[in-house]
Protein backbone atom coordinates (compact mmCIF):
# COMPACT_ATOMS: atom_id res chain seq x y z
CA UNK A 1 0.00 0.00 0.00
CA UNK A 2 1.08 3.26 -0.62
CA UNK A 3 1.18 6.71 1.84
CA UNK A 4 1.66 10.14 0.73
CA UNK A 5 3.40 12.51 2.46
CA UNK A 6 1.93 16.33 1.82
CA UNK A 7 4.07 19.00 2.00
CA UNK A 8 2.44 21.82 4.10
CA UNK A 9 5.76 23.94 4.18
CA UNK A 10 8.63 23.93 1.85
CA UNK A 11 11.19 25.96 3.50
CA UNK A 12 13.72 27.77 1.64
CA UNK A 13 14.63 24.74 -0.38
CA UNK A 14 13.43 21.00 -0.47
CA UNK A 15 14.09 18.75 -2.83
CA UNK A 16 14.38 15.12 -3.74
CA UNK A 17 17.71 13.73 -4.19
CA UNK A 18 18.69 10.21 -4.90
CA UNK A 19 22.29 8.92 -5.82
CA UNK A 20 22.68 11.70 -9.07
CA UNK A 21 22.39 11.10 -12.65
CA UNK A 22 25.21 10.05 -13.87
CA UNK A 23 26.03 8.83 -17.44
CA UNK A 24 24.81 12.19 -18.97
CA UNK A 25 27.61 14.50 -18.66
CA UNK A 26 28.51 14.00 -22.23
CA UNK A 27 25.00 15.80 -22.84
CA UNK A 28 25.77 18.85 -20.35
CA UNK A 29 23.74 17.17 -17.53
CA UNK A 30 25.07 18.02 -14.28
CA UNK A 31 24.95 14.85 -12.00
CA UNK A 32 23.38 15.99 -9.35
CA UNK A 33 23.02 14.22 -5.50
CA UNK A 34 22.92 14.57 -2.20
CA UNK A 35 24.77 17.54 -0.73
CA UNK A 36 26.32 15.93 2.17
CA UNK A 37 26.41 12.56 1.02
CA UNK A 38 27.56 10.98 4.68
CA UNK A 39 24.39 12.05 5.96
CA UNK A 40 22.36 11.02 3.19
CA UNK A 41 23.89 7.36 3.12
CA UNK A 42 23.19 6.91 6.97
CA UNK A 43 19.50 8.52 6.62
CA UNK A 44 19.07 5.75 4.82
CA UNK A 45 20.82 2.83 6.41
CA UNK A 46 18.63 3.98 9.33
CA UNK A 47 15.43 3.41 7.68
CA UNK A 48 16.90 0.06 6.42
CA UNK A 49 17.01 1.53 2.70
CA UNK A 50 19.59 0.03 0.11
CA UNK A 51 22.27 2.89 -0.27
CA UNK A 52 21.47 5.54 -2.96
CA UNK A 53 16.79 5.33 -2.22
CA UNK A 54 15.74 8.70 -2.78
CA UNK A 55 15.25 11.24 0.40
CA UNK A 56 14.23 14.83 0.62
CA UNK A 57 17.10 17.23 1.30
CA UNK A 58 16.13 19.87 3.34
CA UNK A 59 18.09 23.17 3.14
CA UNK A 60 18.07 25.29 6.50
CA UNK A 61 14.77 24.29 7.76
CA UNK A 62 11.40 25.79 7.75
CA UNK A 63 10.23 22.56 6.16
CA UNK A 64 6.52 20.84 7.65
CA UNK A 65 4.97 17.60 5.87
CA UNK A 66 2.09 15.06 6.92
CA UNK A 67 2.04 11.31 6.21
CA UNK A 68 -1.07 9.64 5.51
CA UNK A 69 0.16 6.36 6.21
CA UNK A 70 2.58 4.32 8.70
CA UNK A 71 5.97 4.76 8.12
CA UNK A 72 9.28 4.61 9.03
CA UNK A 73 11.90 7.34 8.79
CA UNK A 74 14.80 9.04 10.10
CA UNK A 75 16.61 12.48 9.86
CA UNK A 76 19.95 13.01 9.73
CA UNK A 77 22.87 16.02 8.78
CA UNK A 78 22.48 19.64 9.88
CA UNK A 79 21.03 20.28 13.67
CA UNK A 80 18.10 21.26 12.74
CA UNK A 81 15.27 21.08 15.39
CA UNK A 82 12.40 19.25 14.50
CA UNK A 83 8.91 17.77 16.04
CA UNK A 84 7.01 14.48 15.25
CA UNK A 85 3.45 15.96 16.48
CA UNK A 86 4.66 18.50 18.79
CA UNK A 87 7.11 15.81 20.69
CA UNK A 88 11.08 17.33 20.05
CA UNK A 89 12.83 14.49 17.84
CA UNK A 90 16.40 13.23 17.78
CA UNK A 91 18.72 13.44 14.62
CA UNK A 92 20.21 10.40 13.56
CA UNK A 93 17.80 7.66 14.71
CA UNK A 94 14.77 6.57 13.13
CA UNK A 95 11.36 6.59 14.14
CA UNK A 96 7.64 5.10 13.28
CA UNK A 97 4.96 7.40 12.52
CA UNK A 98 1.33 7.05 12.38
CA UNK A 99 -1.46 7.94 9.67
CA UNK A 100 -2.08 11.46 9.98
CA UNK A 101 1.23 12.21 12.15
CA UNK A 102 3.38 15.69 11.20
CA UNK A 103 7.23 16.37 10.79
CA UNK A 104 7.86 20.29 10.98
CA UNK A 105 11.62 21.50 10.82
CA UNK A 106 12.65 24.39 12.74
CA UNK A 107 15.78 26.52 11.56
CA UNK A 108 18.96 24.96 11.66
CA UNK A 109 21.58 26.53 14.59
CA UNK A 110 24.71 24.68 12.59
CA UNK A 111 25.39 22.49 9.49
CA UNK A 112 22.76 23.70 6.01
CA UNK A 113 21.09 20.71 5.37
CA UNK A 114 18.93 18.03 6.63
CA UNK A 115 18.06 14.00 5.13
CA UNK A 116 14.40 12.67 5.68
CA UNK A 117 14.46 9.25 4.63
CA UNK A 118 11.06 7.12 4.98
CA UNK A 119 11.61 3.45 4.76
CA UNK A 120 11.37 2.64 1.06
CA UNK A 121 12.26 5.65 -0.77
CA UNK A 122 10.07 8.37 -2.33
CA UNK A 123 8.20 7.13 -5.65
CA UNK A 124 9.28 8.70 -8.70
CA UNK A 125 9.79 8.04 -11.93
CA UNK A 126 13.69 8.51 -12.61
CA UNK A 127 14.98 10.46 -15.38
CA UNK A 128 17.80 9.17 -16.85
CA UNK A 129 17.86 6.46 -13.87
CA UNK A 130 18.00 9.05 -11.14
CA UNK A 131 14.73 11.38 -9.64
CA UNK A 132 17.83 14.05 -8.26
CA UNK A 133 16.02 16.93 -8.53
CA UNK A 134 18.60 19.55 -10.42
CA UNK A 135 17.14 22.96 -10.50
CA UNK A 136 19.78 24.50 -13.30
CA UNK A 137 19.00 21.89 -15.16
CA UNK A 138 15.32 22.05 -15.13
CA UNK A 139 15.59 17.76 -14.09
CA UNK A 140 14.19 15.37 -12.08
CA UNK A 141 12.28 15.86 -8.68
CA UNK A 142 8.43 14.99 -8.38
CA UNK A 143 7.35 16.31 -11.30
CA UNK A 144 10.24 15.85 -13.15
CA UNK A 145 10.94 19.23 -13.84
CA UNK A 146 13.98 20.62 -11.95
CA UNK A 147 11.40 21.99 -9.34
CA UNK A 148 12.16 22.10 -5.83
CA UNK A 149 8.92 20.78 -3.45
CA UNK A 150 6.18 22.99 -2.55
CA UNK A 151 2.90 23.65 -0.51
CA UNK A 152 0.43 21.02 -1.08
CA UNK A 153 2.78 18.54 -3.13
CA UNK A 154 2.35 14.93 -2.32
CA UNK A 155 5.52 12.36 -2.34
CA UNK A 156 4.52 8.72 -2.62
CA UNK A 157 6.08 6.09 -0.15
CA UNK A 158 5.69 2.46 0.65
CA UNK A 159 3.11 2.38 3.92
CA UNK A 160 4.92 0.08 5.96
CA UNK A 161 2.34 -2.75 7.66
CA UNK A 162 0.97 -1.45 10.93
CA UNK A 163 0.77 -4.67 13.11
CA UNK A 164 4.77 -5.33 11.93
CA UNK A 165 6.94 -5.00 14.62
CA UNK A 166 10.04 -2.24 13.86
CA UNK A 167 13.33 -2.41 15.96
CA UNK A 168 13.68 1.14 15.62
CA UNK A 169 17.37 2.10 15.24
CA UNK A 170 20.33 4.69 15.88
CA UNK A 171 23.64 5.92 14.45
CA UNK A 172 26.39 4.92 16.27
CA UNK A 173 28.13 8.69 18.04
CA UNK A 174 31.42 8.36 16.65
CA UNK A 175 30.21 8.71 13.00
CA UNK A 176 27.96 11.84 14.22
CA UNK A 177 29.61 14.88 12.90
CA UNK A 178 30.73 17.99 15.08
CA UNK A 179 29.92 21.38 12.86
CA UNK A 180 32.40 24.20 12.79
CA UNK A 181 33.23 27.56 11.49
CA UNK A 182 36.59 26.72 10.18
CA UNK A 183 36.99 23.49 7.83
CA UNK A 184 40.21 21.92 6.18
CA UNK A 185 39.72 21.05 2.51
CA UNK A 186 41.88 18.56 1.54
CA UNK A 187 42.75 18.27 -2.23
CA UNK A 188 44.22 16.28 -5.14
CA UNK A 189 47.20 18.54 -7.21
CA UNK A 190 45.79 17.95 -10.41
CA UNK A 191 44.44 19.73 -13.28
CA UNK A 192 46.63 22.72 -14.65
CA UNK A 193 48.89 22.45 -10.91
CA UNK A 194 52.32 22.50 -12.58
CA UNK A 195 51.25 25.59 -14.49
CA UNK A 196 50.76 27.67 -11.32
CA UNK A 197 53.74 29.20 -9.67
CA UNK A 198 54.89 27.78 -6.46
CA UNK A 199 54.22 31.20 -5.08
CA UNK A 200 50.31 30.73 -6.34
CA UNK A 201 50.31 27.57 -4.74
CA UNK A 202 52.42 28.57 -1.58
CA UNK A 203 49.85 31.25 -1.15
CA UNK A 204 46.88 28.85 -1.69
CA UNK A 205 47.93 26.47 1.03
CA UNK A 206 49.51 29.12 3.44
CA UNK A 207 46.07 31.16 3.56
CA UNK A 208 42.40 31.17 5.08
CA UNK A 209 39.99 32.00 2.74
CA UNK A 210 36.40 32.70 3.33
CA UNK A 211 33.52 31.26 2.17
CA UNK A 212 31.23 34.08 0.54
CA UNK A 213 27.81 34.95 -0.27
CA UNK A 214 28.26 32.66 -3.38
CA UNK A 215 27.43 29.38 -2.47
CA UNK A 216 24.78 27.14 -3.05
CA UNK A 217 25.04 23.37 -4.35
CA UNK A 218 26.66 24.31 -7.68
CA UNK A 219 29.82 25.60 -6.54
CA UNK A 220 31.91 28.04 -3.56
CA UNK A 221 32.91 31.07 -3.90
CA UNK A 222 35.69 31.75 -1.46
CA UNK A 223 37.33 35.08 -1.14
CA UNK A 224 41.19 35.56 0.11
CA UNK A 225 44.46 36.20 -1.01
CA UNK A 226 44.08 35.88 -4.82
CA UNK A 227 45.73 33.16 -7.15
CA UNK A 228 47.35 34.54 -9.98
CA UNK A 229 47.56 32.41 -13.02
CA UNK A 230 49.35 33.34 -16.61
CA UNK A 231 46.75 31.55 -18.79
CA UNK A 232 42.84 32.37 -18.18
CA UNK A 233 41.58 31.52 -21.20
CA UNK A 234 42.09 27.45 -21.79
CA UNK A 235 39.26 25.21 -23.71
CA UNK A 236 36.56 24.30 -21.43
CA UNK A 237 37.06 20.92 -20.40
CA UNK A 238 35.28 19.15 -17.74
CA UNK A 239 34.88 19.64 -13.92
CA UNK A 240 35.08 16.80 -11.49
CA UNK A 241 33.42 17.22 -7.98
CA UNK A 242 35.43 19.38 -5.97
CA UNK A 243 37.48 20.88 -8.67
CA UNK A 244 39.20 24.56 -7.88
CA UNK A 245 38.93 27.27 -10.23
CA UNK A 246 40.80 30.11 -10.22
CA UNK A 247 39.20 32.67 -12.55
CA UNK A 248 40.81 35.95 -13.58
CA UNK A 249 39.59 37.47 -9.98
CA UNK A 250 42.29 34.93 -8.19
CA UNK A 251 39.70 34.42 -6.10
CA UNK A 252 39.13 30.31 -5.58
CA UNK A 253 35.73 28.53 -7.11
CA UNK A 254 34.93 25.07 -5.43
CA UNK A 255 32.67 23.43 -7.92
CA UNK A 256 30.18 21.07 -6.05
CA UNK A 257 27.16 18.88 -6.86
CA UNK A 258 25.16 20.85 -9.48
CA UNK A 259 28.51 22.17 -10.97
CA UNK A 260 28.32 22.73 -14.69
CA UNK A 261 29.86 19.94 -17.05
CA UNK A 262 32.23 21.93 -18.75
CA UNK A 263 34.63 24.93 -18.28
CA UNK A 264 37.17 26.88 -18.86
CA UNK A 265 39.37 28.38 -15.44
CA UNK A 266 42.39 27.29 -14.72
CA UNK A 267 42.20 24.71 -11.91
CA UNK A 268 44.63 23.48 -9.22
CA UNK A 269 43.00 20.29 -8.31
CA UNK A 270 40.16 18.74 -6.96
CA UNK A 271 38.63 18.99 -3.27
CA UNK A 272 38.16 15.65 -1.79
CA UNK A 273 34.44 14.79 -1.84
CA UNK A 274 34.03 14.09 2.10
CA UNK A 275 35.23 17.83 2.71
CA UNK A 276 33.11 18.79 -0.04
CA UNK A 277 30.26 17.48 2.05
CA UNK A 278 31.68 19.52 4.64
CA UNK A 279 32.08 22.39 2.94
CA UNK A 280 28.18 22.00 1.76
CA UNK A 281 27.14 22.57 5.55
CA UNK A 282 29.15 25.02 6.29
CA UNK A 283 27.86 28.90 6.39
CA UNK A 284 29.03 31.83 4.77
CA UNK A 285 32.01 33.88 6.52
CA UNK A 286 33.42 30.22 7.55
CA UNK A 287 36.87 29.97 7.61
CA UNK A 288 38.35 27.44 5.09
CA UNK A 289 42.05 26.06 4.25
CA UNK A 290 43.84 24.05 1.86
CA UNK A 291 46.11 21.43 2.62
CA UNK A 292 47.22 18.99 -0.76
CA UNK A 293 46.97 15.41 0.19
CA UNK A 294 48.16 12.51 -2.80
CA UNK A 295 45.64 10.68 -4.57
CA UNK A 296 46.55 7.67 -2.46
CA UNK A 297 45.77 9.51 0.91
CA UNK A 298 42.67 10.41 -0.68
CA UNK A 299 41.37 6.85 -1.77
CA UNK A 300 42.39 5.48 1.55
CA UNK A 301 40.25 8.67 3.25
CA UNK A 302 36.89 7.75 0.55
CA UNK A 303 37.20 3.96 1.06
CA UNK A 304 37.65 4.00 5.20
CA UNK A 305 34.36 6.20 4.91
CA UNK A 306 32.19 3.90 2.62
CA UNK A 307 33.43 0.69 4.56
CA UNK A 308 32.11 2.82 8.16
CA UNK A 309 29.03 3.04 6.31
CA UNK A 310 28.83 -0.81 5.43
CA UNK A 311 29.98 -2.28 8.22
CA UNK A 312 29.14 -0.43 11.23
CA UNK A 313 26.16 -1.19 12.64
CA UNK A 314 23.54 0.93 13.88
CA UNK A 315 22.52 0.41 17.29
CA UNK A 316 19.26 -0.42 18.70
CA UNK A 317 17.07 2.84 20.21
CA UNK B 1 48.21 11.79 -24.80
CA UNK B 2 48.79 13.46 -21.19
CA UNK B 3 46.89 11.76 -18.89
CA UNK B 4 46.62 14.01 -15.46
CA UNK B 5 44.83 14.00 -12.16
CA UNK B 6 41.34 15.60 -12.18
CA UNK B 7 39.98 14.39 -8.31
CA UNK B 8 39.88 11.34 -6.41
CA UNK B 9 38.36 9.36 -9.05
CA UNK B 10 38.47 11.08 -12.15
CA UNK B 11 41.77 11.08 -14.73
CA UNK B 12 41.79 13.71 -17.99
CA UNK B 13 42.98 12.74 -20.64
CA UNK B 14 44.58 15.86 -22.78
CA UNK B 15 45.50 15.30 -26.42
CA UNK B 16 48.44 17.09 -27.90
CA UNK B 17 48.40 17.26 -31.43
CA UNK B 18 49.41 20.06 -33.90
CA UNK B 19 45.57 21.67 -34.01
CA UNK B 20 41.83 21.44 -32.20
CA UNK B 21 40.53 19.80 -34.82
CA UNK B 22 42.98 17.00 -34.84
CA UNK B 23 42.48 17.01 -31.05
CA UNK B 24 39.11 16.86 -31.39
CA UNK B 25 38.91 13.59 -33.64
CA UNK B 26 41.35 11.96 -30.99
CA UNK B 27 38.18 13.29 -28.33
CA UNK B 28 35.41 11.67 -30.85
CA UNK B 29 37.29 8.32 -31.32
CA UNK B 30 38.09 8.16 -27.53
CA UNK B 31 34.46 8.55 -26.69
CA UNK B 32 33.85 5.67 -28.82
CA UNK B 33 36.19 3.40 -27.38
CA UNK B 34 34.43 4.34 -24.45
CA UNK B 35 31.02 3.72 -25.15
CA UNK B 36 31.60 0.72 -27.00
CA UNK B 37 33.91 -0.80 -24.30
CA UNK B 38 31.76 0.08 -21.54
CA UNK B 39 34.20 -0.97 -18.92
CA UNK B 40 32.74 -2.18 -15.56
CA UNK B 41 34.35 0.64 -14.00
CA UNK B 42 33.33 3.90 -15.79
CA UNK B 43 31.14 5.90 -14.20
CA UNK B 44 30.51 9.66 -16.10
CA UNK B 45 32.60 10.85 -18.94
CA UNK B 46 33.22 14.26 -20.28
CA UNK B 47 34.39 15.14 -23.68
CA UNK B 48 35.11 18.86 -24.43
CA UNK B 49 37.33 20.55 -26.98
CA UNK B 50 41.02 18.48 -26.48
CA UNK B 51 40.38 16.50 -23.49
CA UNK B 52 38.15 13.83 -21.88
CA UNK B 53 37.36 13.70 -18.32
CA UNK B 54 36.97 10.17 -17.49
CA UNK B 55 35.32 9.31 -13.67
CA UNK B 56 35.86 6.01 -12.23
CA UNK B 57 34.35 3.60 -9.49
CA UNK B 58 37.03 3.97 -7.21
CA UNK B 59 35.60 0.61 -5.06
CA UNK B 60 36.55 -1.15 -8.28
CA UNK B 61 39.35 0.35 -9.87
CA UNK B 62 42.34 2.50 -9.15
CA UNK B 63 43.42 5.16 -11.52
CA UNK B 64 46.83 3.14 -12.24
CA UNK B 65 44.51 0.71 -13.45
CA UNK B 66 42.50 3.28 -15.55
CA UNK B 67 45.50 4.72 -16.65
CA UNK B 68 46.88 1.96 -18.01
CA UNK B 69 43.25 1.03 -19.86
CA UNK B 70 43.21 4.61 -21.59
CA UNK B 71 47.30 3.85 -22.62
CA UNK B 72 46.50 0.49 -24.13
CA UNK B 73 43.35 1.86 -25.94
CA UNK B 74 44.58 2.47 -29.76
CA UNK B 75 42.61 5.82 -30.47
CA UNK B 76 42.51 6.08 -34.27
CA UNK B 77 40.30 9.30 -34.96
CA UNK B 78 38.55 9.37 -38.58
CA UNK B 79 40.71 11.40 -40.33
CA UNK B 80 38.05 11.60 -43.55
CA UNK B 81 36.10 13.96 -44.66
CA UNK B 82 32.41 13.47 -43.30
CA UNK B 83 30.21 12.23 -45.65
CA UNK B 84 27.44 14.62 -46.76
CA UNK B 85 24.45 12.46 -45.64
CA UNK B 86 26.02 12.44 -41.94
CA UNK B 87 25.65 16.46 -41.70
CA UNK B 88 23.09 17.32 -39.22
CA UNK B 89 20.83 19.88 -40.80
CA UNK B 90 19.57 22.67 -38.62
CA UNK B 91 16.79 25.26 -39.74
CA UNK B 92 16.57 28.88 -38.77
CA UNK B 93 14.47 31.98 -39.39
CA UNK B 94 16.87 34.53 -39.48
CA UNK B 95 14.48 36.99 -39.78
CA UNK B 96 12.43 35.80 -36.65
CA UNK B 97 11.29 38.78 -34.65
CA UNK B 98 13.05 38.42 -31.66
CA UNK B 99 15.44 40.57 -29.99
CA UNK B 100 18.56 40.39 -32.13
CA UNK B 101 22.28 41.50 -32.43
CA UNK B 102 22.35 41.44 -36.40
CA UNK B 103 22.90 44.67 -36.54
CA UNK B 104 26.05 44.86 -33.59
CA UNK B 105 27.37 42.22 -35.46
CA UNK B 106 26.94 43.97 -38.98
CA UNK B 107 28.83 47.52 -37.65
CA UNK B 108 31.27 45.60 -35.92
CA UNK B 109 32.58 43.24 -38.95
CA UNK B 110 31.13 46.00 -41.72
CA UNK B 111 29.44 43.28 -43.27
CA UNK B 112 25.64 43.30 -44.22
CA UNK B 113 22.59 41.03 -42.54
CA UNK B 114 22.36 39.05 -45.82
CA UNK B 115 26.09 38.24 -45.82
CA UNK B 116 25.68 37.58 -42.27
CA UNK B 117 22.77 34.88 -43.10
CA UNK B 118 24.98 33.53 -45.82
CA UNK B 119 28.10 33.29 -44.31
CA UNK B 120 26.81 31.42 -41.22
CA UNK B 121 24.92 28.78 -43.57
CA UNK B 122 28.16 28.57 -45.65
CA UNK B 123 30.20 26.73 -43.51
CA UNK B 124 29.98 22.83 -41.94
CA UNK B 125 30.57 23.25 -38.35
CA UNK B 126 31.82 20.85 -35.93
CA UNK B 127 30.54 19.86 -32.48
CA UNK B 128 33.38 20.58 -30.08
CA UNK B 129 32.20 19.96 -26.52
CA UNK B 130 28.79 20.19 -25.19
CA UNK B 131 28.02 21.36 -22.06
CA UNK B 132 26.77 24.79 -20.30
CA UNK B 133 23.10 23.43 -20.19
CA UNK B 134 22.02 19.81 -21.33
CA UNK B 135 22.15 19.75 -24.69
CA UNK B 136 24.13 23.11 -25.39
CA UNK B 137 26.43 22.39 -28.16
CA UNK B 138 30.07 24.24 -29.05
CA UNK B 139 29.97 24.60 -32.96
CA UNK B 140 33.28 25.89 -34.80
CA UNK B 141 34.26 27.38 -36.19
CA UNK B 142 32.75 30.58 -37.37
CA UNK B 143 34.03 32.49 -40.39
CA UNK B 144 36.23 34.95 -39.20
CA UNK B 145 34.68 37.88 -41.03
CA UNK B 146 30.91 37.67 -38.91
CA UNK B 147 33.27 36.57 -35.32
CA UNK B 148 31.79 38.42 -32.49
CA UNK B 149 32.36 38.71 -29.27
CA UNK B 150 30.28 38.05 -26.37
CA UNK B 151 27.77 40.79 -24.81
CA UNK B 152 29.22 43.04 -22.21
CA UNK B 153 25.88 42.79 -20.63
CA UNK B 154 24.42 38.95 -20.77
CA UNK B 155 20.66 38.73 -21.37
CA UNK B 156 19.06 37.55 -18.47
CA UNK B 157 16.37 35.63 -20.52
CA UNK B 158 17.73 33.78 -23.96
CA UNK B 159 14.49 32.10 -25.54
CA UNK B 160 15.25 28.38 -26.44
CA UNK B 161 16.06 28.34 -29.78
CA UNK B 162 18.27 31.12 -30.03
CA UNK B 163 21.10 30.61 -32.22
CA UNK B 164 23.61 33.01 -31.75
CA UNK B 165 27.63 33.87 -31.74
CA UNK B 166 30.47 33.96 -29.91
CA UNK B 167 33.89 34.46 -31.17
CA UNK B 168 34.30 31.95 -33.46
CA UNK B 169 32.27 29.70 -31.80
CA UNK B 170 27.99 29.52 -32.78
CA UNK B 171 25.47 27.43 -30.86
CA UNK B 172 21.71 26.73 -30.36
CA UNK B 173 20.24 27.60 -27.12
CA UNK B 174 18.41 24.27 -26.18
CA UNK B 175 16.07 25.91 -23.36
CA UNK B 176 15.73 29.57 -22.06
CA UNK B 177 18.91 30.55 -19.97
CA UNK B 178 20.55 33.83 -19.20
CA UNK B 179 22.88 34.31 -21.95
CA UNK B 180 25.50 36.88 -23.38
CA UNK B 181 25.89 35.63 -26.88
CA UNK B 182 24.69 37.47 -30.41
CA UNK B 183 21.38 36.29 -31.07
CA UNK B 184 21.20 35.74 -34.64
CA UNK B 185 17.80 33.52 -35.18
CA UNK B 186 15.64 31.20 -33.98
CA UNK B 187 15.45 27.51 -34.72
CA UNK B 188 12.79 24.82 -34.16
CA UNK B 189 14.52 21.78 -33.93
CA UNK B 190 14.01 19.87 -30.67
CA UNK B 191 17.92 19.65 -29.51
CA UNK B 192 17.42 17.82 -26.52
CA UNK B 193 14.43 15.61 -25.14
CA UNK B 194 15.11 13.10 -22.44
CA UNK B 195 11.90 11.31 -23.90
CA UNK B 196 14.32 10.45 -26.92
CA UNK B 197 17.17 7.98 -27.30
CA UNK B 198 19.91 9.32 -27.62
CA UNK B 199 18.27 12.58 -25.47
CA UNK B 200 20.49 15.06 -27.67
CA UNK B 201 20.52 15.21 -31.30
CA UNK B 202 24.49 16.08 -30.96
CA UNK B 203 27.39 14.74 -29.60
CA UNK B 204 31.54 15.77 -29.76
CA UNK B 205 32.87 15.52 -33.59
CA UNK B 206 29.16 15.48 -35.71
CA UNK B 207 29.28 17.89 -38.15
CA UNK B 208 26.24 20.64 -38.24
CA UNK B 209 24.93 22.98 -40.93
CA UNK B 210 22.73 25.36 -40.52
CA UNK B 211 19.81 26.60 -43.08
CA UNK B 212 17.29 29.20 -43.78
CA UNK B 213 13.63 28.92 -43.81
CA UNK B 214 10.95 31.81 -43.32
CA UNK B 215 8.22 32.48 -40.36
CA UNK B 216 5.67 29.97 -42.41
CA UNK B 217 8.24 27.04 -42.42
CA UNK B 218 9.00 27.94 -38.60
CA UNK B 219 6.27 27.71 -37.31
CA UNK B 220 5.10 23.88 -39.16
CA UNK B 221 8.44 22.90 -37.34
CA UNK B 222 7.49 23.82 -34.32
CA UNK B 223 3.97 22.21 -34.73
CA UNK B 224 6.22 18.76 -35.84
CA UNK B 225 8.50 18.78 -33.32
CA UNK B 226 6.03 19.03 -30.44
Amino acid sequence: MKGKLTIEQSGLQSIVVDNGRTGQQKNGLSPGGPADRNAFDWANKLCGNPPGTATIEITLGNFCARFSQHAVIAVTGANMPFEINNQQGSLWRSYRVKPGDTIRFGIASSGMRCYLAVYGGVLIKPIFGSVTTVVRDKLGGLNGNGEPLKVNDELNYLAVDSGKNWQLLKAPPSIIPQFSHRLTLRFIAGYQYQQFSRESINRLIFSEYRVSNQFDRMGAQLTGPSIQHKNHSLYSEGITFGAIQIPPSGQPIVMLTDRQTIGGYPKVGSVLSLDCYALLQARPEDIVEFTAITMFDAHNLVMLEKQKISRLDCLPV
Amino acid sequence: MDIKFAGENSLIVYFTEQNLIENNQFVAALCLLLEQGKPSWLVDYVPSYQSVLVNFDIQKIDYLAVKKWLLLQNVAPKLTAEESSDIIKIPVWYDADIDNDLERISKLNDVTIDEIKQLHQSTIYRVYAIGFSPGFAFLGEVPASIATPRLSHPRPKVPAGAVAIADRQTAIYPTTTPGGWNIIGLSPARLFDVKHQPACIFKVGDSVQFFEIDGKAYQQWSHREG
